[in-house]
């Protein structure tokens, strides 16, 4: 047990491999592992997503990441956390960003789980572009609808 | 002095570019750097935007320093 996945970098260029991250926090004193993958999903508002554009301020967005799983871990009784965040094109259907808490029991799991991903989204500096057929907007920006020149 | 201010997402895509240089006055603090900014670039004050200082999130009264990074952040939509 311990922090020691703690110097991992949060931010991955890669496809996620979901795998990987329970690897990294998995023990045999753990009787439960929550994960949670957030998508790229093709309808936003009622318009057609071809693909999602994410960049982030990567030193404050790693630190940034870094204290809420430190948070959480203190938070929750024995709960061990990895979490990823895809940066640059992420395709329809692939994973934007994932989490996995272990811990002994379940309801750390969970609450753990729900905690960082809920934390990451209020607080990381990553921003969301997501790509029409017909321009591109950034994420919660109203006033960035950018036309694509033909 | 001299200051670098960092730029994101759609703020980056409104000025064109990443990265601004700004020339400040001693004593400055993190509002009047913005207030400097906002001056230059009028547009600014259109947009809901935070300042992070050294990469943690910065108070308007933080002074600021010659060789500090600056950065302005739009909405974060993460996840």
């Amino acid at each position: 047990m311990g922090t020691t996945h703690s110097n991992r970098s949060h931010l991955t260029r890669s496809a996620i491999e979901l795998a990987r991250l329970v690897a990294q926090v998995a023990t045999v004193d753990d009787g439960a592992i929550c994960t949670f993958v957030g998508t790229a999903r093709r309808n936003s508002e009622g318009r057609e997503v071809n693909l999602l554009r994410y960049e982030a301020y990567p030193e404050m967005a790693d630190q940034e990441i870094g204290a809420i799983v430190a948070e959480a871990e203190r938070k929750f009784s024995g709960a061990r956390i990895a979490t990823l965040h895809r940066l640059g094109d992420c395709p329809l259907g692939e994973a934007s960003v994932a989490v996995v808490a272990a811990a002994p029991h379940r309801v750390e799991a969970f609450a753990a789980c729900r905690y960082v991903i809920d934390e990451i989204k209020a607080r990381a500096p990553i921003w969301k572009q997501e790509q029409f057929r017909d321009g591109t907007a950034w994420v919660g920006d109203p006033g960035s609808f950018k036309p694509r020149i033909p | 002095m001299n200051v670098r201010v960092l730029l994101f997402a759609g703020l980056a895509q409104r000025a064109g570019v990443r990265e601004w240089t700004i020339e400040l006055p001693s004593g400055a603090t993190v509002t009047t750097l913005r207030a400097a900014l906002e001056s230059l670039h009028p547009w600014l004050r259109e947009v809901p935007v935070a300042m992070a200082r050294n990469q943690a999130m910065a108070r308007g009264d933080e002074p600021v320093a010659a060789g500090d990074e600056l950065a302005l952040l739009p909405p974060v939509s993460g996840g």
